[in-house]
Parts: structure tokens; sequence; C-alpha cells
């Protein structure tokens, strides 16, 4: 017995000393720096300073007070989690009724939808928001149609490209398997008999759909959530090639701070607030689910 | 057994192979800034394997250099780079002796303001700045953008919003509003800065985008009119047009008040592995015929007199790849500390803000 432990804690350490390695550490280091004093190039100045016998530590609030006074951060923050919040419910309502069609399917269909589900993840993400990009664009036959329907009932022309449209439309394109695939290992588990019980007792469709499916589903719905939300919100990549300046995300304005402007304090202070109001609204939606019983059919 | 012999005569020989193949020379440099023919022909003389890195913006080159990214032997610098990067005590001063062809360089890209004497950096070659646009709506909206006040001034702006972008550069984007509004484009000088901001703010919100990646394909493609543009992403998209045969017309324009010029340049830093292998680049970058194809290729401007001489007249008359008025094209010279770090918190705000009200 004492063995098979043993044999466990080995086993572990290597993920264990992996995460803490390259996850706590970083964020470490990161907290560290968003109180530091940005050197005149980049990075930081010393932490410590030894100089005549006196030690000088190098730290500040600046960094943290800038964020606060700053009203275009808060600005972006708000759209950042805006746009995830509109990408996770659009990825729900689209992916799962498509969960749903996957399971409902015969092996041989299901197999396929799932391998379709797949299937964009053959490709550099990148190269897909290119294409994106070239659908979008005021030339292609998409923007063409819509603007001359548009016309006919006498409204100006859009552009789809380069909006915040374009931004939310790659954001749920991206972020849709995320969602499909734990809805759907959640739902494969469901028992059949549940429902036909339901229907037993005298339960229409809906009803039954409302009351066992989805109350049963909640886990895979949360994980999915929390899947498509929380990478959403850093996303920068995205806003930065179908967004115009209205659409840009909090990660842009990390991005920058680290890459252009290089105030690695500010960028890191940015990311770290980021990080406490993505945990805090995940944490509020975690105890309403608590509250509102999901997770009471989840344990059980 | 003979299998066996097979198999390890295969291996000894990938492993000699492996062996006298494994030095690689590392090239840190702006996409689309190297030819095939400077590749191979660097490959033969050095029988080193050329490993090429890129960066999109010089900024993002010095923050990764100033975080300590090691391992490059040649680094391509614009010219206020070059500044930060020798004050930064990052890069070594140039052995001359080792150096084949400085001569070739015309006289007057020699010992730059940002370089005097040559201490630390090689000129490359260079690319004007400057507004690129779509020919017939020009024609049409009836505008001719040979000023800044293009791109600044609502009168035209109005005809233009939605259809104009402007590079993702704040030493460009505030270096044509001082331009514009006849101050030194370098300038530190806080009040003069403070008048470009106020230029920028009331007229971004006409801009589309700040895209220094994916502008000149928007202009291929129709939905971009007029964007602030670098000559080699025009020379390519103009290049694109002919070989696809797309119903459209791209040109580009000098404006009167002046243009910035961003002069890059070869450096070596100081913990560069290979310093042979980095000058053997450095020569084969000076060599006209090497230069020559760079110019032709990438529609780079080049400084190497030699090169130049064989150039088509019809490349070299073009004015936004070779501008000949020296007193109306500047280069940039480093910040110093504090403007520096007004300029930075600027332009953040001046990206980040979203300006459709």
């Amino acid at each position: 017995m004492q063995q098979q432990s043993l044999e466990k804690k080995i086993l572990s350490s290597v993920p264990t000393i992996y995460l803490l390695g390259l996850f706590l550490l970083p964020i470490i280091i990161m907290i560290i720096m968003s109180f530091r004093i940005p050197d005149e190039y980049a990075g930081a100045l010393p932490l410590i300073n030894v100089s005549n016998k006196s030690i000088h530590i190098n730290t500040s609030l600046d960094s943290f007070k800038f964020i606060l006074n700053s009203p275009f951060i808060w600005t972006l923050c708000l759209r950042s989690l805006k746009y995830s919040i509109i990408t996770t419910v659009l990825c729900l309502i689209l992916g799962y009724p498509l969960a749903l069609l996957i399971v409902r399917s015969s092996k041989k269909i299901r197999d396929l939808l799932l391998l379709l589900v797949i299937v964009p993840f053959w490709s550099c993400f990148l190269i897909r928001i290119y294409a994106w990009m070239i659908i979008l664009s005021p030339q292609s036959v998409i923007s063409y149609y819509i603007n001359h329907i548009l016309k006919i009932f006498g409204f100006m022309p859009v552009n789809l490209l380069y909006s915040s449209f374009a931004v939310i439309l790659c954001l749920v394109y991206i972020n849709l398997p995320f969602m499909i695939l734990p809805v759907y290992a959640n739902l494969e588990k469901h028992d059949n008999a549940m429902i036909e019980a339901s229907r037993d007792l005298g339960a229409n469709a809906i009803q039954s759909f409302l009351q066992i499916t989805i109350p049963l589903s909640m886990p895979g719905i949360l994980a999915g959530s929390a899947l498509v939300f929380i990478p959403s919100i850093g996303m920068f990549v995205v806003s930065e090639l179908v967004g115009n300046n209205c659409a840009l995300m909090i990660g842009n304005l990390i991005k920058q701070q680290f890459l252009q402007t290089m105030n690695w304090p500010l960028g890191s202070a940015i990311a770290i607030t980021m990080t406490l109001v993505v945990l805090s609204v995940s944490g509020f939606v975690a105890l309403l689910a608590k509250k509102y019983g999901g997770l009471k059919y989840a344990n059980a | 057994m003979t299998h066996m012999k097979k198999i390890t005569t295969i291996i000894l020989i990938f492993f000699c192979g492996y062996i006298s193949a494994t030095q690689n020379m590392n090239l840190f440099i702006a996409v689309n800034y190297t030819t095939d023919q400077m590749i191979m022909e660097y490959q033969k003389i050095c029988n080193c394997t050329l490993n090429q890195t890129f960066f999109n913006d010089p900024n993002e080159m010095i923050a990764k250099i100033a975080a300590g990214s090691s391992g490059y032997d040649v680094i391509e610098a614009t010219s206020y780079a070059v500044e930060d990067l020798a004050h930064m005590n990052k890069l070594q001063k140039l052995d001359k002796s080792k150096i084949k062809g400085l001569d070739n360089i015309s006289p007057r890209f020699l010992s730059p303001a940002y370089d005097r004497g040559n201490e630390y950096s090689i000129p490359y070659a260079y690319t004007p700045v400057f507004l690129a646009f779509n020919v017939n709506k020009m024609k049409e909206l009836n505008i001719v953008p040979n000023t800044w006040a293009v791109i600044f001034e609502p009168k035209y702006l109005q005809k233009l919003k939605g259809h104009v972008t402007v590079l993702a550069s704040s030493r460009n984007v505030f270096a044509a509003a001082l331009l514009y509004l006849h101050k030194n484009p370098n300038t530190n000088n806080i009040e003069d800065l403070n008048k470009a901001r106020t230029l920028i703010d009331n007229a971004a919100k006409y801009w589309i985008k700040f895209d220094s990646d994916s502008y000149s394909r928007g202009l291929v493609r129709g939905d971009i009119w007029v964007s602030m543009s670098y000559s080699i992403d025009i020379f390519k998209a103009i290049q694109d047009v002919k070989l696809n045969n797309l119903p459209i017309q791209i040109d580009g324009m000098l404006q009167k008040e002046g243009n910035m010029y961003e002069m890059d340049n070869l450096v070596i830093p100081k913990d560069a592995v290979h310093t042979k292998l980095a000058y053997d680049f450095i020569n084969v970058a000076l060599n006209p015929k090497i230069a020559y194809n760079l110019a032709i290729t990438t529609g780079s401007s080049i400084p190497n007199r030699y090169a130049l001489q064989m150039l088509d007249k019809s490349l070299l008359s073009n004015k936004w790849i070779y501008p000949n008025d020296a007193k109306k094209n500047f280069t940039f010279t480093a910040y110093d500390a504090k403007t520096r770090f007004l300029v930075n918190e600027m332009w953040t705000e001046i990206q980040m803000q979203c300006h459709d009200n």
C-alpha cells in the first residue's frame, strides 16, 4: 500500500514540478514586476540597490495608481468582459444544440460530426483568422449582398471587417469547439432512462429538456463556459487583426506595454488587475451556479 | 550484418553532416528584408546555416534585446534603435579591418547622426514612409495626397472616413504630425509634442486602424483608400496587383511637408557567439550584386552606390523609393529618456482610445 502511494508521488511529482515551475513562478515574477520601477529602456530598475553601504529597495505603486486614474484602461477592461460574455453566451447557444445533435446521432454520423468539430484545429488559428478577413472584406460576396440588401431598404452600407462585429464573430468561431466538446462529453453520459421516466410521468419534450437534460448537463455547460470565457478575455490577436480602434481588448494594451512602449511594470500590473477581475467574475458565477443548484446535480 | 553496416554508415554520414553543419548564424531582422540570393550566397561563403528570426516593429526588437534575449549574431536595427542599443551597452564596436566594402556605401549615408563614425552600425537599406493610395478613389474624390493634411485635416478625412490607416508606430505617426506642423520630427520639445498629440487625437476618429502589418492587403482589396506606408510594403502590393491582374491601381506619393525614412543598419550584439560569421554576413550585404538584388526583389532603397549604378532608371526615378530632396527627408534620432516615456504614455492612450463617438 505504502509503495503504491510512493509510486503515485513519484508519478505526480513531474506534473507538479512542471506546474510550479511554469505556472506559479511566472505569476510570482509578474506580481513582483508590477511593483517595480520601469527602467529607461525596458524592464525595470534593479529591485535592490546596494550603494554606499546602504540598501535601497526600488518599488512603487505607480503602476497601480496609473491604472486607477486611467479611465481608458477600465473601458478596455469592461469591453473585454463584454466581448467575452457575449462570446460565451453565443457559443453556448450555438454549441449546445450541436452537442445534443451529435449525442443523439447514430454511431457512424456521431464520429463524423465530432471529427468535423475538431477539423479546424488542424490548421493554425492565425490562418483561419486571415480567411475570415477575406470573407468579411468589403469586396467579398457576403459583404456585397449584405450591403445590397441594406441599400434596398435604404440603409447605409456597413463595414463588416475592422469592427466589433468581426471581433465577436471570430472569437465565437475560434472558441466554439471548446464549448461543444465538454458539453458533448457530459451529454454522452446521460442515462436515457431519466428522459423516458420523465416522459412516462407526463412531461412533454420541452419540460423534460428543461428539467432533466439542462440541469444534468450543468457541469458541462460550466466547464465549456470557463474554457471559452477565460481564454477569450485575454485574446489580443483577433482584435488586432479584425477589429478597429473601438474593438481593442485588454490583451492588446498588455501586449503594447511589453512590446511597444516597454513599460513592463505597468503591463504586469494591468495583467494582474485583469486576472483579479476574471477570478472574481468566475467566482461569482460559480457561487451563483452553486446557489441555484447546478452543482448539486453535478455532484449527484 | 551487411544491413547493420549500411545503417551504421548512414548514421555516421548523417552525424558527420550534422557536425559540419552545426555552425548557425542567427540573424534578427525585419520581415521581408532578405533575399534568397543573399542567403544562398552567404551560406556558400560561410559554410553555415543562416537562421532568420523576424520582427515587425523596431520597438519590438529593442524590447526583446533589452529583456536579455541573446544568441543573435547580427541584428538589423533602425537608426534610433542603434542609438538605444548602443546606449544600453548591447552592441559591439565594429572592427573595420574585418569589413570589406564599406566604401561601397554612398558617403551621405556614412557616419550618420545616430552613430558617428559608424562605430556600431553599417547601413543596410532604408524605407521611406509616405502616403500610399487607391488611384481611382483619389480621382473620384478629387484629392491629391501630396500633403499630410490628407490624414490630419477633417476637410479631407470626412470624405475618407473609415478607409484610412496609419502605421502602428508611435515614431512615424508623431513624426508625420510634427512635419505637418512644420516642426522638427525628432523634437524633444514637450509643447510641440503636445500640439502633435492634439492633431492626432482629432484625426484618429477618422482612421480605421493603426496598422503596420496588413494595411497593404487592405489597399489591394480596395477597402483602404489612403494609408501611411512603408515603401517596401507598397512595392510588394503593386507587384501583387500586377501579378494577379487585379482591377485596382495603387500608388505612393511623398508629402510636401517632408517625409521620414527608416534607415536600417546591421549591428553585432555584444553577446554574439559567431562573430566571424557575423562579419561575413555584413560583407555579403555590402556586396553591390547582393544589394542590387535586394533592391529589385524587395523594393528596399539601398545606400550602396555601385549597386545603384546597376539599377533600372524606372526604379531609380521612383520618388517614394529614392527621394532626392535631402532637405525634406529625415531619419529618426533617439528621444531622450523623459521624452520617450512621455510619448509612450501618449501613444498608449492614442492607440487604445475609441475615438468613434
